[in-house]
């Protein structure tokens, strides 16, 4: 009896434990590790990171997922003042632009990551030392707070001149060298309907804003002014110099309000950005524009196959002076405070930056667009139209880390980066190029934090005064009272004191 | 096999057991599955209604968001409407401002602004003349035309549902996407414009993904109109519509069926936006999930099953265990089925129960011995009646007179003597016949004869017949009657001269008609033997006290009296007795008036009353100052001489007294001082102990040899050895006897 009572009750046992597990319960798993990044994106791109074909591999590769909330050039200083401000960060910040030294050095908001590098970073870190490549990285206070980016590719110049061959052909003009001949066969591209459609709807000069790109800014290269974004050049002496107090600023102005006047320049270019511009573009109206190269971009092939890169013409008396580029370190990657899992995010960062795997972020798949040479170098076997290398590999919105010499060894650059190389090399020889980049002044000589913030104060302003100038000037016209003002406007915004910032930063780096 | 099915008891129980347990498993299986049933299906429901309430939430907030940033923008003072043909520079200033906007609107791809009087359309990093939107911007299901009417006059909010869109400002891309166009200020009439919110569906579909997705369908309706979806399987989106039409509130829980499928419907409703959420899942897929939850369980019953089987198969076995034992006993039925094998036994035994029942009681003795009883207890009306039904068992009955004649046996298994033999033939005129009296240790004996001296010459004969067989006669004889309806008070008759063997001299017959004197006449003339017991006393003459005694057994014994009248006499003569001699006695077991108990005969008071007589002539004989020395030696000599002699009946305490020259009292004293018994207890010992040696080494009767130990009669001798042993000298031998077998078996 006792026997049978005992079968009973672990009957009834084994019925009341089996019960509430109904459901069947799944082993436990390790959970992969979450991130959540603010990932810059171009503006004319759409890329959908979270489902991309590389990202998805990473994932697998390193067991770490990454949220990705994309943000827009225009919108990415925007969306970063507002995730500090908003105290809502994301543990990563992947490209676009960063001031670490106000967000790093200032507000300690950024990881500082010499402690990390090079245990989790060895890739990275193992590169830093080639060419110096990883100098210009520390902050004032002697500590990395970004991952660089860096693709050496023998790249001097932002935006190049290019001229709608076929139609000057059409119209019996030569390639313009100077300011007069430039506006005349703008006119003439406005007036000789020379794509041929019967109707006037030739844009002569097509353009966006307050870029050196397809920006207007570049126009102020005829009147050997090197425009930047940062407005300051240096010359070949060491003296810094601010570009709207520069002679010929006040005439480029006119010269452009002249186009608009003239309908010579799309006066929409104030406010519309390199999406409208390269849909613009591409219905075949425009005659004349600046940009980056021709093949692998947005525009058309049947578009850019009417135009001729051409060198800036200059305005008279005045020598074309484009802005130099070089081999800067760019902002790769950040971790905010907030970012629980360094390791895990280092460890992702690094990954990236396995030759390989670096090479297919920028170019994509090997055995598709990639191959590996004999000689052990990777080269670009196609690059797909229309930017369609996005929908699978991030380019450059990717990890990068590529010194000159490191590259060189691994990569055979792919036609379009050899035809931005070759524009480049033709700048250089025709000797329109700034002697001194601007980019020492803005990436590479360190300033203090105090310096660093400063500068970002002054230049906000400036920017907000230049701009609204610049389309103001460009609309209404330029007087001297006008201009009077502005200047008066840009010492009131600080312009001198932006300006001694950076002589007296440079000072300290030529003294070095 | 299925024979062996039927047949096969093992296999009967076992199916059984198995049955009653697929009962109890199935009832335990429905159980467990309408209750998982209903709490994966409440558990599923539930967590769609708050997946979609989640989402309700979530897409509202976006919505408010778009509200809010359209109605902010149409209030803000640094917004105000403008021609870019006329005002180009404030199309910059425009875009400034629209830029946080555009931030704060994540869930929109594209943000679009245009004022009532303006042909340009401003977003925050671009603007573009309406024309040149129009081309940018192509809807599949909306004309230019259309859309420009819409961005013209939106209404209080226009939603377009989602479809393919292809723009230039998607990189070239087609997306599906939705589209609201909200005024540009607080209401329609105070616009200063319209703000078109572009938002791609993939938007949607990472708002429906979520942990509990499952397999499903998501809609979002706006006024009945599907705005969003994600879709798991084709289900014709009017048959969702259909089934919320009829929904007042927005919210339901409903069943569908389409494509011969069953599919569960959800929806949560939003008056605030009029929107309704929508969830679609297949019935399958729940049944599905059911059985996925149910799957531990089954397997949990599954193994209580082989258990209960096996379980089952134990039970059954150590059941038909002792079926088949019984089986074995039994000739095997031809199809070998075991309980039909008993059932056919049992039958055929039970047949034969019958068979020999009805033949006994068809038997000619059992229906006398029914005649006799019912005759008894006066069953029959009639002497006529009782007349025929006598003759009919071959007694004739119809005589003058009857009477009943109880006969007390020594053993149960003896059975009544055959009136109609030898010698009970010999008495002319008679008919009779014995029955057992099993709780009265008796036979009864209905004796018809012509006179009444012909039925006690018939009882006398039996007296005699039952003194030869056990030594032992108790014959009772009631009175002689005529009438047959009297038949109970003849026996109550016998039954009462029956009672009298404790008084009477049991071996004569105990005739009713003799014990009728009463009290009365009897207690005088004992008073009077009593007197001279007491004189005899007195006088210390033991003669006479033994003469007296003898007297007065004898008187008792010839006087016909009832048990209470012996007892009347036996207290008296006590009482008398102590009362003379009081503190000549110190202790005796006669002064125990239990004793009373032990004195069921006549000889018994005799012995008493010797003994009693003995220990106060003793007592008053005994010196004070008797030698202590030389008793020890007297006493040996006293105890073989009572072992040399104890066969002699006359051998007495008195007798060895005086053979001792001591007097009576001083030799049970000292006797019973040194043994620690009696005298007297020690002389029965003896005898009963030769006894044994004889009842067990010989053949003697119980006569003889109560008479070779020192007896004179037989039933005092059983009676000693009775209280001796514990048995009577007749059981005691059969049980040697029985032994003897026992152990000569065993050897």
């Amino acid at each position: 009896m006792q026997k049978k009572k005992r079968w009973g009750l672990l009957l009834l046992l084994l019925a009341a434990l089996s019960l509430p597990g109904c459901a069947g319960q799944e082993p436990e798993k390790a959970e992969p590790v979450s991130l959540t990044a603010l990932q810059y994106e171009l503006e004319n791109q759409s890329v959908d990171f979270a489902n991309m074909w590389f990202f998805q591999q990473l994932e697998e590769r390193t067991g770490v997922h990454v949220d990705f909330e994309e943000v827009k050039d225009p919108d990415w200083t925007t969306r970063l003042s507002l995730m500090f401000a908003s105290n809502d960060y994301k543990d990563l910040i992947l490209r676009g632009s960063l001031d670490t030294e106000d967000y790093g050095v200032s507000q300690h908001l950024l990881v500082p990551l010499d402690d990390y590098l090079e245990q989790y970073m060895p890739t990275y870190a193992a590169r830093l030392a080639l060419d110096g490549a990883g100098d210009a990285i520390p902050s004032s206070d002697g500590h990395s707070y970004y991952v660089g980016f860096l693709l050496s590719q023998n790249i001097n110049t932002d935006g190049h001149f290019f001229i709608n061959r076929q139609w000057l052909d059409r119209l019996g003009l030569s390639v313009p060298t100077t300011i007069e001949e430039l506006t005349e066969v703008l006119r003439a591209f406005r007036d000789g309907d020379p794509n041929g459609n019967g109707l006037r709807d030739e844009v002569p000069y097509q353009a966006t804003f307050d870029d050196c790109n397809t920006g207007i800014y570049s126009t102020f290269a005829h009147w050997g002014i090197p425009m930047n974004e940062w407005y300051v050049f240096a010359d070949e002496e060491g003296r810094v110099h601010f570009a709207p107090e520069e002679d010929g600023f006040r005439a480029c102005l006119e010269w452009l309000h002249l186009l608009c006047e003239e309908k010579l320049l799309d006066v929409e270019c104030i406010t519309q950005g390199s999406n409208l511009w390269g849909a613009k573009v591409n219905t075949d109206t425009a005659g004349y524009f600046s940009y980056w190269r021709l093949s692998n971009t947005a525009l058309r092939q049947e578009i850019t196959d009417q135009f001729v890169c051409m060198l800036p013409v200059s305005a008279e008396g005045r020598q074309a002076q484009l802005g130099r580029l070089m081999d800067v370190v760019e902002f790769g990657a950040a971790l905010t405070v907030h970012n629980e899992h360094i390791e895990d995010s280092l460890r992702w960062l690094d990954a990236q930056m396995e030759t390989e795997t670096m090479l297919v972020a920028q170019n994509g798949p090997v055995g598709d667009t990639l191959r590996l040479r004999e000689d052990g170098r990777y080269e670009v076997v196609y690059v797909p139209e229309a930017n369609e290398l996005y929908k699978t590999v991030p380019v450059l919105c990717g990890q990068f880390f590529a010194p000159a010499t490191y590259y060189a060894s691994v990569y055979e650059p792919a036609p379009h980066r050899q035809e931005k190389s070759a524009y480049s090399a033709y700048y250089e020889q025709a000797g329109v190029l700034e002697p001194v980049s601007h980019r020492i002044l803005t990436h590479v000589m360190p300033k203090t934090s105090e310096e660093s913030a400063r500068i970002n104060q002054l230049y906000t302003q400036l920017k907000s005064v230049i701009d609204s100038a610049l389309v103001n000037f460009m609309t209404t016209g330029v007087t001297d009272e006008s201009f009077s003002a502005f200047l008066t406007t840009l010492r009131q915004a600080g312009s001198e004191e932006y300006r001694s910032l950076y002589q007296q930063s440079y000072d300290r780096y030529l003294a070095r | 096999m299925k024979k062996r099915l039927q047949t096969s008891t093992f296999i009967r129980y076992t199916l059984s057991y198995i049955t009653l347990l697929a009962v109890v498993m199935t009832c335990l299986f429905a159980y467990m599955y309408f209750y998982v049933n209903s709490e994966v299906r409440e558990r599923t429901i539930d967590s769609q209604v708050n997946r979609l309430s989640r989402i309700a939430m979530l897409h509202e907030d976006y919505l408010s968001t778009m509200m809010n940033t359209a109605v902010q923008m149409g209030l803000s003072p640094f917004i105000e409407p403008f021609r870019y043909d006329q005002e180009p520079a404030k199309a910059y200033d425009l875009l400034r401002q629209m830029a946080p906007y555009t931030v704060t609107n994540s869930f929109c791809d594209q943000m679009y602004l245009c004022f009532s009087g303006d042909d340009h359309v401003y977003a925050s990093s671009c603007s573009m003349t309406l024309d040149m939107f129009l081309r940018m911007v192509r809807y599949e299901n909306l004309s230019p035309e259309q859309l420009q009417a819409l961005i013209r006059s939106p209404g209080a909010l226009t939603v377009l549902p989602a479809q393919m869109m292809e723009s230039s400002m998607m990189d070239g891309d087609r997306a599906s996407v939705v589209t609201f166009l909200m005024p540009l200020g607080a209401s329609v009439n105070s616009s200063k414009g319209t703000m078109i919110f572009i938002i791609k569906e993939s938007m949607y579909w990472s708002m429906f993904s979520d942990a509990i997705e499952g397999n499903n369908n998501t809609y979002i309706f706006y006024n009945g109109q599907l705005l969003a979806s994600s879709q798991d399987f084709s289900l014709p989106v009017e048959q969702v519509a259909s089934l919320l039409s009829d929904s007042e509130t927005g919210s339901l829980s409903a069943s569908l069926s389409y494509g011969g499928e069953k599919w569960r419907v959800l929806a949560v409703g939003s008056r605030a936006w009029d929107m309704q959420y929508v969830t679609v899942l297949r019935a399958s897929d729940l049944t599905s999930s059911v059985w996925d939850s149910m799957l531990g369980l089954m397997v949990l019953l599954g193994v209580l099953t082989v258990g209960g089987v096996l379980a089952a198969m134990l039970l059954a076995r150590r059941n038909v265990r002792p079926i088949r034992e019984i089986s074995s006993l039994l000739p095997r039925n031809a199809d070998g089925d075991e309980l039909a094998s008993i059932q056919t036994g049992i039958r055929e035994l039970s047949a034969r129960n019958s068979d020999l029942t009805f033949r006994l009681e068809r038997s000619l003795p059992m229906q006398r011995h029914e005649f006799v009883l019912r005759f008894m207890k006066g069953r029959y009306a009639t002497r006529e009646e009782a007349c025929r039904v006598a003759s009919s068992v071959g007694l004739d009955i119809d005589k003058p007179c009857y009477a009943v004649v109880l006969s007390g046996v020594q053993e149960y298994h003896e059975q009544p003597m055959d009136l109609r033999r030898p010698p009970f033939d010999g008495v002319n005129g008679t008919t009779g016949c014995g029955v057992e009296l099993v709780a009265l240790k008796a036979h009864m004996y209905l004796i018809f004869s012509g006179t009444p001296g012909a039925i006690r010459e018939m009882a006398e004969l039996l007296r005699q017949t039952a003194l030869e067989r056990s030594g032992h006669a108790m014959v009772a004889l009631s009175g002689i009657q005529t009438d047959f309806t009297c038949a109970p008070s003849a026996y109550l008759e016998a039954a009462s001269a029956y009672d009298n063997r404790f008084v009477m001299d049991e071996n004569a017959l105990l005739d009713y008609s003799a014990i009728s004197t009463s009290i009365e006449d009897i207690l005088p003339p004992a008073r009077k033997i009593t007197d001279g017991i007491n004189q005899a006393l007195l006088l210390r003459n033991r003669e006479l006290l033994s003469d007296k005694i003898a007297e007065l057994l004898h008187y008792l014994k010839h006087t016909s009296m009832s048990p209470y009248a012996f007892r009347l006499i036996y207290n008296d003569v006590i009482d008398k007795l102590l009362r003379e001699h009081t503190g000549v006695l110190a202790e005796t077991e006669l002064y125990d008036i239990f004793s009373l108990s032990n004195c069921q005969s006549a000889d018994d008071l005799d012995d008493m009353l010797r003994r009693l007589c003995d220990s106060i002539l003793t007592a008053e004989e005994a010196p004070a100052s008797q030698a202590e020395a030389g008793e020890d030696s007297s006493m040996a000599q006293v105890v073989h001489y009572m072992q040399d002699h104890f066969t002699d009946p006359e051998l007495s305490i008195s007798a060895i007294a005086e053979a001792f020259d001591m007097p009576t009292a001083r030799l049970s004293l000292t006797f019973k001082e040194l043994m620690r018994m009696s005298p007297l207890e020690y002389l029965t010992l003896l005898r009963v102990e030769r006894s044994k040696e004889l009842l067990a080494g010989t053949e003697l009767s119980i006569k003889e040899i109560a008479a070779q130990v020192g007896y004179y009669d037989a039933s005092s001798f059983i009676r000693r050895f009775k209280q001796i042993a514990g048995v009577t000298p007749l059981q005691y031998r059969r049980s040697k006897e029985e032994n003897d077998h026992g152990t000569h078996a065993e050897g």
